[in-house]
């Protein structure tokens, strides 16, 4: 599970994007959010894992399988971010030192809070 | 109205349930399974035989929407969904209707099923038997026949051309400027860059829209007078 922070920032969720892709279904934004909750989820557990940073062509795989879910949410520049930091980590891995994740951990769980946002 | 039997086959959970809703919004498309699993879906697929419209994820966890595809005794017309940036190409060489790259946006997806109901009335059309005149195409190293009489338009898709005839889609190396210069002009008529029509075919001209049998295209600005100069000739 993902862990709460006390950080305040502006909401990177660009709403505009997911209105465009659901035609302003208030309904469907939700189910979306939902998902991409549970997803968010998975995504941390992932991460979380140290042996996930073995494989670099497993997290390429990975990020391509995730990247529809945050564009949906026009979270297209985290994407980027999490794409570079992950990569990082795994060459970080190679080199026999233990990526630090805190970064991206946070802001999965900003991503989480305004996700709960939508659903509520 | 024609129903349209849809299944899904995808196991990205957001982009399943944009699908569904956008299936389930549209009163003439039906949805007839959903998998995210490519082997359930492959029994469900040769079991029933499924000659409807497919969105298929290309890659799915458990195995390549191609692979699967492949395997199938019949297959039915495909739209492809990925986030491949590069796909197109891959989908006009597996004869695909098209490809949506996600997230699939309604507009898009509208897009996507009218270029299948396109197909689907193309294949549906009447064989017209009244001319033997045919045209050989190159595909790879074999060459194929095609009547006249039975090929609708020419599409330009990148390095290729796409060839709608009464049995199909058709792909073929060339160049729209290539295959124009080769074409007979008495029937054949170019309307945009990238649409060539079997004028024979032609049932009616409105504003900027050329009808040939149930299908539609656009003619471009730049072509219109020609093409109404042209037709009014026939």
């Amino acid at each position: 599970m993902l862990p709460e922070y006390g950080v305040i920032m502006a909401n990177i969720i660009e709403l505009e994007i997911l209105n465009k892709i659901t035609g302003n279904d208030a309904e469907l934004n939700k189910k979306l959010a939902d998902a991409f909750s549970e997803e968010l989820n998975e995504i941390a557990d992932a991460i979380g894992d140290i042996k996930f940073y073995a494989n670099a062509e497993e997290i390429t795989k990975f990020l391509h399988k995730v990247k529809p879910s945050f564009f949906t949410f026009g979270l297209d520049a985290v994407y980027n971010k999490i794409s570079f930091i992950l990569k990082e980590a795994a060459k970080q891995y190679q080199d026999g030192v233990i990526p630090h994740n805190e970064e991206l951990i946070q802001m999965l769980a900003q991503i989480s809070d305004e996700l709960n946002e939508i659903s509520s | 109205m024609e129903d349209f039997q849809c299944v899904i086959v995808e196991d990205d959970p957001l982009a399943c349930i944009i699908l569904e809703q956008l299936i389930l919004a549209r009163t003439n498309l039906k949805l007839a399974g959903v998998f995210e699993d490519a082997r359930l879906a492959y029994d469900f697929l040769n079991t029933k035989k499924f000659s409807g419209l497919l969105f298929l994820d290309v890659e799915l966890k458990n195995g390549s929407g191609i692979e699967m595809v492949q395997k199938l005794r019949s297959t039915p017309d495909i739209i492809f969904t990925t986030s491949h940036e590069n796909f197109a190409f891959t989908a006009y060489e597996l004869g695909a209707i098209d490809f949506l790259r996600k997230p699939i946006t309604p507009k898009r997806f509208d897009m996507a099923v009218e270029r299948y109901k396109l197909n689907r009335a193309l294949k549906t059309t009447p064989k017209n038997d009244n001319t033997e005149e045919y045209l050989f195409f190159k595909t790879g190293k074999d060459l194929f026949k095609l009547k006249i009489s039975e090929i609708f338009f020419f599409e330009a898709a990148r390095d290729y051309v796409k060839i709608h005839a009464a049995s199909g889609a058709h792909l073929i190396l060339s160049t729209m400027k290539d295959l124009e210069a080769k074409l007979n002009t008495d029937i054949f008529l170019r309307i945009s860059k990238s649409v060539i029509v079997n004028t024979t075919l032609v049932s009616r001209v409105s504003g900027n829209i050329i009808y040939i049998n149930k299908a539609s295209q656009k003619i471009s600005r730049s072509y219109i007078s020609q093409v109404k100069e042209k037709l009014a000739h026939i």
